[in-house]
């Protein structure tokens, strides 16, 4: 997909970065801009400093990279550069400079480009070359076996040492439950933060770093409901934590997907590599469209960009037939700034997703993306009326007892108004919507023949994404 | 399966606390947690969890499945759409230039609306121009308001005599001003008969209108609101009367102005008449011609004249030393739509006297395009007027200027200074939008032209308005 200046605006972390862009329009900035037939352009920026700033961005998947010291992502040279693209100032055809070739041998995921793979798989041959191995084989010997085996010992020592460790947390994660059992739950929500917050810190020094995020985030969303939902809401978190607890406990007695899927739900990670080398991992191949990108800042101070994709090849997937739905989740560091988006919803692609191993999959990352991204027109849901979407979820339910928030398509349906609130209706069936407090929803009102997706969390429907007859809506 | 008996049960205890309501464990389960496991207690926690997430969790059928903002006018063109985001939404929206009022008059002229899902991230531009933007904007400004205490007055599509009791206040104001152009004395009718069961404000946005062709036959009318309960409108019906020639406030009022004339003679051999303006020693210098405009400026420029015991020919010559009484009579030409004499003195001295007119509130400008040709001259002007009084111009005009001044100001010396000293004098960006507001479409292509030589930082806006402008006038 070209550039365009939407698109730029899309991505722009802030509003102070556009218009810093905007003051680097000016040709006489850029000393260099040059590009290639596959999408790459980069440039020299003339900054305060002696030296350019030197900036390259993809156009076919908006990667970027800039040598300045600016801790907003993409930085006002990106973007400048992204902007003269979209604008579509002339840029001279040349081979790319090495430090653009070393920028893309460097890039994982989606963005990585072929050019980087085949400079990969074949080394380019010069006797510069010949000399820096030389000298790298003479400063870093050939590994030693024992030093080998010594550190898979000590590996393996500290995966003991933590499960153990993980073991002994959770029996005092059922001790804090029954004290706060038997003090009773009506009682919590005067005490939510405080406890939640201590039995949180716990979890974290006994190392299960995902359970503890559960109960750190527990008292935000028990205070963000109605009050009358907030006693079934406690029963039911508090149930799931011991619920996972003694399924780590059993977890040797569980299916494979849904033991990985709780080890990573206690806490345990799984890396880019480990899961794409992962033989048993689900691997879909299709169209995906983005239909809603979030962001969340979490309590342990990283933000959550969260990008949900639809399976766009074949939308009536029966049982058994893979994912309709995935999400991307990467996780920035709150103190390196504003963000701005990578994908848009309405955006998509062609790509091959590997799923995270679940018993309901869902997270996923993209091992290869396949040409560029592409605007997509009108997204049909899933033939599913409400009570079929229910019935979906509960499928997934049942596969993954913790289930958190789900992606519900429903086709056809109305947004009406009820007393409290609104939902999501059709002859059968409603499901209520989560408010937003900017009255996005309120527009929707009345207009029949909504193919909706939201997130379900078994009680609200966190409403994304809409194509309705007047056009397609979007959450804020 | 639990039955609800159970769930009652084990949802008492847990809310309670088990240490004071201890549940029935193996009763209630059935002997599937043993009553002697020491996790039964959670175990129990945890199938109640469970049971509660699979209950039908669907929520109660709508009340209500009407649209909330029902409109009339067709939606706004898609492409247009973008471009209304980029200018008046999120942190990068701006509506402190007169973009958003010549949209927003643009709309309402094409009887177009805005889209219903671009309403919440348009709110600050809703909120402002409402009642031009149409129904659904009118209903989603006041979302919020309680059924009772919502505005009793309706968005009225088409405004007639059968239904304009029900418009909206500025909606009525501007109809009885357009009825007043052509039948004054229904008009006053018509306002006489709600008079009395008006709110105040109401009352006061009528009052005003009646300036518009005021004649000695709404004398009484305008009299018998001496005793009107609010201030506002006793001051609004006292300020007409003193248009009135023959009232007692104008009659009042002239004199005033007639005794702040300082008349002599001058020339060694023919003899003429100079007149000069005697400020009271209160008003200070840089209140001097607010005070003029407002003293002077209601005045029939006959009356003034015969006041004066000269003819207006004879006045305007006489006055011609003084620019300020120079301005004051521009003014009252243009009260007395004496375009050809407005004219005059614009070129005589008073090229400015068009800022005093559009910043006085209860100057009207009834016929925007010939007052428009004789008092905005831009050939004279000495350098770019500030952005602030451009501003006001296209306030008042609330259209275009007319083509031949808009070519004017387009090829004027002070224009052109402005376009080329951009990049030394880093010009506001209002001040090219201001222009784009005000020129008609059929030289935006010109205006293209000359923005097109200057950084995008100085005339994006500009240049985003009038294409959104082309885009709204061609749906």
């Amino acid at each position: 997909m070209s550039l365009t200046l939407a698109k730029v605006e899309e991505i722009a972390p802030d509003q102070g970065s556009l218009s810093a862009a905007r003051k680097l329009l000016n040709p006489r900035s850029w000393p260099v801009v040059a590009g290639n037939d596959s999408g790459l352009v980069w440039g020299e920026c003339q900054g305060s400093g002696s030296q350019p700033y030197r900036v390259v961005i993809s156009e076919t998947d908006l990667g970027y990279k800039c040598t300045c010291p600016s801790r907003k992502f993409p930085c006002k040279h990106a973007l400048a550069l992204m902007w003269m693209r979209a604008e579509g100032r002339a840029i001279t055809r040349e081979a790319q400079p090495d430090w653009v070739d070393d920028w893309l041998a460097r890039r994982r995921g989606p963005g990585r480009s072929p050019a980087a793979d085949k400079a990969e798989a074949k080394p380019r041959v010069s006797i510069a070359t010949a000399l820096e191995q030389e000298s790298l084989e003479q400063e870093s010997p050939a590994p030693d076996p024992k030093a080998q085996a010594r550190a898979a010992a000590q590996r393996e020592r500290n995966r003991a040492e933590r499960e153990a460790s993980i073991l002994a947390g959770l029996d005092e994660l059922d001790r804090w439950i029954l004290d706060q059992l038997e003090r009773g739950l009506a009682g919590f929500q005067s005490v939510a933060r405080e406890q939640c917050g201590v039995a949180a810190r716990r979890l974290v020094d006994a190392k299960a770093s995902g359970l503890a995020s559960r109960l750190e985030q527990l008292p935000a969303a028990l205070f963000g409901l109605p009050e009358a939902l907030r006693g079934d809401f406690l029963i039911e978190k508090l149930g799931e934590l011991h619920l996972i607890a003694e399924g780590y406990r059993r977890q040797d007695e569980l299916p494979a997907a849904l033991k990985a899927d709780l080890r990573l739900t206690i806490g345990w990670t799984m890396s880019r590599e480990e899961l794409l080398s992962d033989p048993q991992a689900m691997r879909v191949r299709d169209r995906w469209m983005v239909l809603a990108a979030t962001q969340e800042i979490q309590p342990d101070k990283l933000r959550r960009l969260e990008t949900w994709l639809a399976r766009l090849g074949n939308t009536d997937l029966g049982e058994g037939e893979g994912p309709r739905f995935a999400v991307l989740m990467d996780f920035v560091p709150v103190s390196v700034g504003a963000v701005g988006k990578t994908y848009s919803a309405g955006e998509s692609f062609e790509a091959e997703l590997v799923f995270y191993p679940s018993g309901a999959p869902l997270r996923a990352i993209i091992a290869q993306q396949l040409g560029s991204m592409t605007r997509e027109g009108c997204w049909q849901a899933p033939a599913d009326d409400v009570a079929g979407a229910l019935d979906r979820y509960e499928a997934r339910l049942v596969a993954r007892p913790w289930l958190a928030d789900w992606p519900v398509a429903v086709r056809g349906a109305t947004v009406g108004r009820v007393p409290d609130g609104l939902v999501l209706s059709d002859s059968k069936a409603a499901l209520p919507i989560k408010s937003k407090e900017d009255d996005a929803l309120l527009p929707l009102v009345g207009i029949e023949g909504i193919d909706a997706f939201g997130l379900w969390d078994g009680r609200r429907l966190d409403l994304k994404f809409a194509e309705t007859p007047l056009g397609r809506w979007l959450a804020g | 399966m639990l039955d609800a008996a159970a769930v009652e049960t084990l949802t008492r205890s847990v809310m309670l606390g088990t240490g004071r309501a201890a549940a029935p464990l193996p009763q209630t389960f059935g002997g599937l947690i043993a009553p002697d496991d020491p996790k039964a207690t959670l175990k129990a926690l945890a199938l109640l969890a469970q049971h509660a997430r699979f209950r039908p969790s669907v929520g109660a059928s709508p009340t209500s499945v009407e649209s909330l903002f029902p409109d009339e006018r067709a939606v706004v063109p898609e492409a247009a759409r973008a471009l209304l985001l980029a200018l008046f939404a999120g942190k990068g929206g701006d509506l402190s230039d007169p973009v958003p009022l010549a949209l927003a008059d643009a709309m309402e002229r094409k009887r177009v609306r805005l889209h219903p899902f671009d309403l919440p991230r348009l709110d600050d531009f809703v909120n402002m121009h409402a009642d031009e933007l149409g129904a659904s904007a009118v209903a989603w400004t006041q979302r919020h308001a309680a059924a009772t205490s919502r505005d009793v007055y309706s968005f009225v599509e088409v405004i007639d005599e059968t239904n304009w009791t029900h418009g909206r206040p500025a909606q009525r104001a501007a109809f009885i001003r357009s009825l007043r152009a052509t039948d004054a004395t229904r008009a006053r009718a018509l306002v006489e008969g709600v008079f009395a069961s008006e709110q105040a404000p109401v009352r006061l946005v009528l009052v005003k209108a009646l300036a518009e062709n005021l004649s000695s036959a709404d004398q009484p009318f305008l009299e018998g609101l001496a005793k009107d309960r609010a201030p506002t409108v006793r001051e609004a019906a006292e300020s007409l009367l003193a248009r009135l020639p023959g009232s007692q406030p104008a009659a009042k009022r002239l004199e005033e102005c007639l005794s702040r004339i300082k008349r002599a003679s001058t020339g060694m051999l023919r003899r003429r008449t100079v007149l000069q303006l005697d400020y009271p020693a209160t008003v200070k210098e840089w209140q001097r011609e607010a005070w003029a405009i407002s003293t002077f400026g209601t005045i029939s420029l006959d009356a003034f004249a015969k006041g004066l015991e000269l003819s207006i020919d004879e006045v305007v010559a006489a006055a011609v030393d003084d620019q300020m009484l120079s301005t004051v009579l521009a003014v009252q030409a243009s009260q007395a739509r004496r375009y050809d004499l407005l004219a005059g003195l614009v070129r005589a001295g008073a090229a400015n006297a068009w800022v005093a007119i559009v910043q006085a509130d209860d100057f009207d400008i009834p016929d925007p395009e010939a007052w428009s040709s004789a008092a905005v001259q831009p050939d004279l002007w000495g350098e770019l007027p500030m952005a602030a009084h451009l501003m006001r111009l296209h306030a008042k005009l609330r259209t275009p200027l007319p083509a031949p001044t808009a070519e004017r100001l387009l090829a004027s010396k002070a224009w052109r200074d402005v376009l080329g000293n951009a990049e030394q004098n880093m010009p506001s960006p209002i001040a090219f939008s201001t222009i784009a507001a005000l020129i008609p479409p059929s030289l935006r292509e010109s205006l293209r032209k000359q923005l097109a030589l200057l950084p995008t930082n100085f005339t994006a806006r500009a240049l985003t308005a009038m294409t959104l402008l082309d885009l709204i006038e061609a749906a």
